[in-house]
C-alpha cells in the first residue's frame, strides 16, 4: 500500500459499477474497494481480495501480439486480454461520478454503496468518500464484512446511512476454516452497528452443508433476533451460492492468489424453508439483493 | 417459451380470433388493382386528379368484396379477406419479376397465387407502364442525386409508398361523415361568395402565399374531391351493415339466434357510423376502423393510420356506458381486442428493394398512445389506459405498437403496469416523454393546445395529431459522408466519385480540418436531399393527392387544399439521421489515435480501413477497448456527439419546403442502419464493411460499458427538444427484471432519463442464450418477438444480420 500512504486521500478501487439494483434501495453506484481481511473459499470478487492491484489475463481475448512485452505491460493490450485490476482514485474523481448519476439516486432512493473487497481496510479514503457524498445529499451504504478494528467501525458509523453486514458462519471453528479468521471481533462490531441505530440488512451467503444445517440456521436466526432487538434491522438477503468467483481467480496472473473451493448452494425447497423459518419470526427476508 | 403465449384472460371468442389472425399467412390481393385499373382505363383524364382519385376510392368502397369473419365484432377489411394485402399500381405497379419474388422470398413472404400473376401481366401492368407515380419519379430525379442514392448516402421514403405519417385527433368521435360533408359544404359556398366579391384572385394568392407554392389544384376539385370520399366511406359502411344483415338472417335460420343478435347489432352499427358521429363505445371503435380502413385503401402512406391517443378518445364513451350499464368492462376489452386483431390483419404493403431494407418487416407501424397528458396538460391516465395494455399483453401480436407516454404527472401505478409488460420479454410497449416532445412541438410552432394533442406515431417521429402532415423523406447515413469526407468524395465501396472534393485526407492536419470537410459533405448531401425532396414534394401533390384523408386533418377543408399540398396546419418533411453512435465514435477514434495522440498516421488508419483491418486486428482492437465511445457519459465522446446533432440540426432544421413548412430533422432508423451497413465500408471506429451501424440514437453495439444511467447521461446531453424524435434501445437480461422491486427501479431509470431530456427508450428483455438458440431452432421460437427499431418483429421475421444487430446489442446484466 505504499502509493496509497503517499496520497492519503486516494483509495485503491477495483471497479464502479453504475445502475446497481441490488446493495441498497433505489438505483446505486457500487465502488468497489480493493483489499478484503477475509479469505472466504466461496468469494464472488477473488480478485478483491490482494489489497494491492493484481494484474488478469483472459487468454480467449489474447491475439499474441506481442503488445505486452510478455504480459508485463497492461497498459499496451490492445484487446483488454490483460488487465490492471485496481487503480488509485481520489474522493473527488469518485464524487464527480456519484454526482452525474445524482439523478437517479434522487428519483430512486437511492445513492453510492461502497463495497468490495472490504471497504473498512482504507477506514481514511472510506470515511471522506462517505463524508463527502453525504455533504452533497448522497445516501451512503457500507457493504462490509466487519472484520475490522472495533475504532474503524465506530468512525464509520456516523457517516453510513445504512450498513449491509454480512453473516457468514455461526460456528467460530467452521467460521475460520472457510474464512481464515474467527467470528468473534464481527459479532461484536455487529452489535455496535446494532446499537448505533443505523439501519442494517444482514447478508447471508447460502452454502450447501455448511451453514444451512439446522445448527447453523437455529444460531443465526437467534443471533439476528437479538441484532433486531438492539437496533434497526431491516432485511435479511440470503444469497445462495454461485461460482462466477471461479473464473475469475482463474484470471488472476499477478498477484495474491485466493483459495476457491467447491460449494454449492442449497435446494430450492431448502431456500424456501428457511425463508419461511425467518418469515415465522417475523423478519424481512429474501433472496438476493 | 411458455411466456410467449396469449394471456388467459381472454375469452374465447378473442382466443380463436387471435389464433386466426396470427396463423393467416400474409397473400397479395389483386383485386384493389384491378377496380382501380379499371377505373383508371375508363376515366383517366376525364376529371380533375383529386376527383380522379376520390371517385377511385368510391369505386373500390363500391365494388371491393366485403368480409364479415365468424365471432367477430368489429368488421372490415382492406383486402377480401384477413392479411391479404391490397397493391397501389398507380404508386408502383409490381414486375412479375417482383411478384414472384414476393412469392418466393424467405423473410416477408407475400402468397401470390399463379392466376394473379396472369391478371397482373396481361391486365396491370400494360396499363400502368410509365403511369405510375414511381415512373414519373425516376425520370425527373437528377443525376447527382442518383449518384448518392445509390451509394447508399440516403433513402427516399416516396420510391414505392405513398408519403405518409399522421394520426387522428379526437374529432371523428363528434363528427360524422355528414358533418364532414356540411363542412365541405361552407367551405365551397365560402368559394362562391369569395368568387362573387371578386375576392378569389386575392385570396387564392394569400393561400399560395401562406402554403408557400401554387396550389397544385384548384380548392373547388379538392373540395369537390374529399366530398366523394365522404360517400365514398358511408356506402363501405353501408356495405358491411347489408352483409351482417344477410348473415343475421341466415344466423338465425340456422338457430344461432346469438350471432345474429350480434350480426344484428354490427349491421346497427354500421348504418350509424362513420356516416354519424358515434354514440356508444362500439360505434366509436368501428368508426375509427372504418376511417382507418378508408385512408391505407385509399394510399398505402408509410405507417398506416394512427387512431392518436385512443385511450382519451374512448374515455367518455367507456365512463358514460359502464356508468349508464350499457357496456361491462369485459365486453370493452373484448371490443378492444377486436380493434387490435384488425390491425394485425393487415399487414404492411409488399416493399422491394430499397425499401424493403430500410424497413425489412410485415409492421406498418400503427403505434396507439396511451397515458401522457390531455390537452389541458393533465394527467390522461385512464381506465381505458389500462384496458389498451392489458389487451396488448394479453393478445401478444405484433400489430398494433403500443406505446405508453410517461409524463412527470403519470402515476406511478401506470408505470409499474408497463414496466411489468415491459419485463415479459415481448418487446413492447415502449416509452415515450411528453415532457420533451410537447416542447419539441413547441419548437416546431405549434400552438400549445396542438402541441398536447400531439404524439408519437410510426416508430418515434412527433406530430401534431389531426393537424399536421409530417412526411418522412428518407433516411440519411451520416457514417457513410464520413467515409465519403476521407476519401474525398469518392465511395470506396463502389469506387465512384459520388460526391464533392473536400481535400485529400492525409492533408488534414488537424481534427478540425477534418471536420470541416466533413461539414462541406454534409452540407452538399443534405441540400441535394432537399432539393430533390422539393420535386418530389410537387409530383405527389399533384399526382396522388388523398382526398379522403384530408378531410381529417385541420385545415385541409377550410383552405381547400390537400394533405400533401399544404391543406393540414402544419407541414413537416423529416429527414431521418441515422448512425450517432457510428458517427461520435469514428471521429473519436480519428480524434485521439490520429491527431492528438497521433498512434498511427492517417495514412495508416485509411489504409486498415480499405483493407477492412485484415492484418490489422490488433489496431482494431485498441480502438475498441481505448477510445471514449458514446453512451458512457464521457465528455470526449459526448461533445462530439452533440456537435455532430447540432450541425445535422443547423443544415436541415428550417430549409423550406414547397407546402408551407419546413424540414426538420429526426433520429430514427428503423431496419436501415443494417441496410447503410451493409454499403459502408470499415470505419475508424473499428467496425468492420459490411456490419450495421448504431440504431438510432443508441450508442453502437458493445460500445455502452458503463449501464444504462451512463447511457441515459449521455443522451441527455443532447438537447432532444430540436429533433422529431430520438430513439434509445436498451437491453436486458431477463434476471434483472424479475421482482416488482427491480421492475420498480427500471420505471425510476426511465423517469429519470426522461427528466435528463429523454425523447423515448425501449427496451429488449431478452438474454443472448435465447436469441442464439432461437437462430438454431427458429421452429421453437417461433413466437419469440423482438423490439427492432420504433416497432417489434418476430425474431425469426429478420434478416440473418438484423438478428446479429439485435444479439451484439450490449446487454445489461445483473453481474
Amino acid at each position: 500500500m505504499k502509493d496509497s500512504e503517499a496520497k492519503p486521500l486516494q483509495g485503491c478501487i477495483f471497479d464502479i459499477k453504475r445502475y446497481a439494483i441490488h446493495d441498497g434501495p433505489g438505483i446505486r453506484m457500487n465502488v468497489f474497494f480493493k483489499g478484503c481481511p477475509l479469505l472466504c473459499h466461496w468469494c464472488h470478487n477473488p480478485e478483491g481480495q490482494d489489497p494491492d492491484p493484481v494484474i488478469m489475463f483472459n487468454p480467449s481475448r489474447c491475439l499474441h501480439c506481442g503488445a505486452c512485452e510478455d504480459r508485463t505491460n497492461p497498459e499496451a493490450c490492445p484487446s483488454g486480454a490483460l488487465e490492471t485490476c485496481g487503480r488509485f482514485m481520489a474522493v473527488d474523481e469518485i464524487l464527480k461520478l456519484a454526482l452525474r448519476e445524482k439523478i437517479f439516486f434522487d428519483r430512486s432512493g437511492g445513492g453510492i454503496t461502497c463495497t468490495g473487497g472490504e471497504p473498512l481496510m482504507q477506514p481514511d479514503f472510506l470515511i471522506s468518500l462517505l463524508a463527502a457524498c453525504r455533504k452533497n445529499g448522497i445516501h451512503t451504504t457500507v457493504d462490509t464484512c466487519l472484520q475490522a478494528p472495533e475504532s474503524v467501525v465506530h468512525r464509520v458509523i456516523p457517516h453510513t446511512d445504512l450498513f449491509l453486514a454480512d453473516v457468514k458462519i455461526m460456528d467460530p471453528a467452521v467460521h475460520k476454516k472457510y474464512t481464515g479468521t474467527g467470528n468473534s471481533l464481527i459479532h461484536r462490531n455487529l452489535r455496535t452497528v446494532a446499537r448505533s441505530g443505523v439501519p442494517f440488512s444482514l447478508r447471508i451467503p447460502l452454502l450447501r452443508g455448511i451453514n444451512d444445517t439446522k445448527a447453523e440456521i437455529d444460531a443465526m436466526t437467534a443471533f439476528a433476533l437479538e441484532l433486531r432487538e438492539l437496533g434497526r434491522l431491516t432485511t435479511i438477503h440470503l444469497l445462495p451460492y454461485h461460482n462466477y468467483g471461479k473464473a475469475k481467480k482463474s484470471r488472476i496472473y499477478h498477484g495474491r492468489l485466493p483459495v476457491q473451493g467447491d460449494f454449492s448452494p442449497p435446494t430450492t425447497q431448502k431456500i424456501q424453508a428457511i425463508l419461511k423459518d425467518l418469515h415465522s419470526h417475523g423478519f424481512h427476508a429474501v433472496t438476493g439483493g | 417459451m411458455n411466456s410467449n403465449r396469449p394471456g388467459d384472460a381472454i375469452s374465447p371468442r378473442i382466443a380463436s380470433l387471435r389464433q386466426a389472425s396470427y396463423q393467416t399467412a400474409p397473400s397479395l390481393s389483386v383485386e384493389r388493382a384491378q377496380i382501380v385499373t379499371g377505373f383508371y382505363k375508363e376515366n383517366n383524364g376525364r376529371y380533375p386528379v383529386p376527383v380522379l382519385r376520390a371517385m377511385s376510392f368510391k369505386e373500390l368502397c363500391l365494388k371491393q368484396t366485403i368480409y364479415i369473419g365468424d365471432e367477430e365484432l368489429i368488421v372490415g377489411e382492406r383486402g377480401p379477406r384477413p392479411k391479404a394485402v391490397s397493391t397501389f399500381p398507380e404508386l408502383t405497379c409490381h414486375s412479375v419479376d417482383d411478384l414472384l419474388t414476393l412469392n418466393t422470398r424467405e423473410l416477408q413472404h407475400y402468397a401470390v397465387a399463379e392466376e394473379d400473376i396472369r391478371i397482373y401481366k396481361e391486365e396491370i401492368i400494360p396499363f400502368w407502364e410509365d403511369r405510375t407515380q414511381r415512373d414519373k419519379l425516376f425520370s425527373i430525379l437528377p443525376q447527382d442525386w442518383k449518384l448518392l442514392y445509390e451509394s447508399g448516402l440516403f433513402t427516399e421514403f416516396a420510391e414505392q409508398r405513398a408519403y405518409g405519417h399522421t394520426a387522428l385527433d379526437g374529432k371523428i368521435y363528434h363528427t360524422g361523415m355528414n358533418d364532414f360533408r356540411k363542412q365541405i359544404a361552407r367551405a365551397l359556398a365560402a368559394l362562391e361568395d369569395q368568387a362573387e366579391a371578386g375576392a378569389t384572385a386575392e385570396a387564392a394568392t394569400a393561400t399560395t402565399a401562406a402554403a408557400g407554392g401554387t396550389p397544385a389544384h384548384s380548392q373547388r376539385d379538392v373540395l369537390q374531391a374529399m366530398d366523394i370520399s365522404c360517400q365514398a366511406i358511408v356506402i363501405f359502411a353501408e356495405r358491411h351493415a347489408a352483409l351482417a344483415e344477410e348473415m343475421a338472417a341466415t344466423c338465425r335460420a340456422n338457430g344461432n339466434e346469438h350471432r345474429a343478435a350480434e350480426l344484428d347489432e354490427i349491421a346497427r352499427v354500421c348504418h350509424k357510423v362513420p356516416a354519424h358521429a358515434p354514440e356508444t363505445y362500439h360505434e366509436a371503435i368501428q368508426a375509427y376502423w372504418f376511417i382507418h380502413l378508408g385512408t391505407i385503401m385509399e394510399l398505402n402512406g408509410w405507417d398506416a393510420m394512427n387512431p392518436g391517443h385512443l385511450d382519451q378518445h374512448l374515455e367518455p364513451f367507456y365512463l358514460k356506458e359502464i356508468k349508464a350499464g350499457t357496456l361491462t368492462d369485459t365486453f370493452a376489452r373484448e371490443l378492444m381486442a377486436c380493434l387490435f386483431i384488425k390491425v394485425n390483419n393487415q399487414p404492411a404493403p409488399p416493399k422491394v428493394g430499397v425499401t424493403a431494407k430500410e424497413s425489412g418487416t410485415y409492421n406498418d407501424f400503427t403505434n396507439i398512445n396511451i397515458g401522457g397528458v390531455r390537452p389541458d396538460g393533465t394527467d390522461a391516465v385512464n381506465p381505458v389506459s389500462y384496458i389498451a395494455l392489458d389487451t396488448l399483453e394479453e393478445l401478444h401480436l405484433l400489430q398494433p405498437g403500443l406505446s405508453v407516454h410517461i409524463a412527470s404527472c403519470t402515476p406511478d401505478r401506470f408505470v409499474e403496469a408497463s414496466t411489468r409488460v415491459i419485463s415479459k420479454g415481448y418487446g413492447y410497449p415502449s416509452v415515450f416523454n411528453p415532457d420533451v416532445y410537447i416542447p419539441e412541438l413547441l419548437r416546431q410552432g405549434k400552438s400549445l393546445a396542438d402541441a398536447r394533442e400531439g404524439g408519437c406515431s410510426g416508430c418515434i417521429e412527433v406530430g401534431a395529431f389531426g393537424k399536421e402532415a409530417y412526411l418522412l423523406t428518407g433516411y440519411l447515413n451520416v457514417a457513410k459522408v464520413l467515409e465519403v469526407t476521407l476519401n474525398n468524395g469518392m465511395d470506396p465501396v463502389t469506387e465512384r466519385q459520388v460526391s464533392i472534393q473536400t481535400g485529400q485526407a492525409t492533408d488534414f492536419q488537424t481534427f478540425e480540418d477534418l471536420y470541416d470537410a466533413f461539414l462541406k459533405q454534409l452540407q452538399y448531401i443534405i441540400d441535394t436531399k432537399i432539393r430533390v425532396n422539393l420535386l418530389i414534394e410537387r409530383l405527389t401533390a399533384e399526382k396522388t393527392p388523398a382526398p379522403f384523408l384530408s378531410v381529417f386533418i385541420n385545415d385541409c377543408i377550410e383552405k381547400g387544399r390537400d394533405y400533401y399540398d399544404g391543406g393540414p396546419r402544419y407541414n413537416t418533411s423529416y429527414i431521418q439521421c441515422t448512425g450517432l453512435g457510428s458517427i461520435t465514435d469514428s471521429l473519436s477514434s480519428l480524434k485521439k489515435h490520429i491527431f492528438e495522440d497521433k498512434k498511427w498516421t492517417m495514412e495508416h488508419m485509411l489504409q486498415a480501413m480499405a483493407r477492412n483491418f485484415e492484418g490489422d486486428e490488433p489496431m482494431r482492437q485498441y480502438i475498441l477497448n481505448k477510445t471514449p465511445f458514446f453512451g458512457n457519459d464521457l465528455d470526449y465522446a459526448d461533445d462530439l456527439a452533440v456537435r455532430v446533432y447540432e450541425d445535422l440540426f443547423r443544415l436541415i432544421d428550417g430549409k423550406p419546403n414547397t407546402r408551407g413548412g419546413v424540414h426538420h430533422m429526426d433520429m430514427l432508423s428503423t431496419t436501415c442502419h443494417v441496410y447503410f451497413g451493409s454499403v459502408t465500408g470499415a470505419l475508424p471506429n473499428g467496425r468492420k464493411a459490411g456490419k450495421s451501424l448504431s440504431d438510432g440514437t443508441s450508442p453502437s453495439h458493445g460500445a455502452d460499458t458503463g449501464g444504462p444511467t451512463a447511457v441515459a447521461c449521455s443522451l441527455g446531453r443532447l438537447d432532444q427538444t430540436l429533433s422529431g424524435g430520438t430513439l434509445l434501445n436498451q437491453r436486458f437480461s431477463p434476471s434483472m427484471l424479475k421482482t416488482e422491486d427491480e421492475r420498480k427501479k427500471l420505471g425510476q431509470l426511465i423517469r429519470s432519463y426522461f427528466e435528463l431530456g429523454g425523447h423515448h427508450i425501449q427496451f429488449n428483455v431478452v438474454d443472448t442464450k435465447t436469441l442464439l438458440a432461437a437462430q438454431k431452432d427458429p421452429e421453437q421460437y417461433k413466437d419469440l418477438m423482438v423490439r427492432v427499431a420504433g416497432y417489434s418483429d418476430y425474431f425469426n421475421h429478420l434478416a440473418p444480420s438484423l438478428q446479429e444487430d439485435i444479439i451484439y446489442r450490449t446487454m445489461n446484466e445483473g453481474f
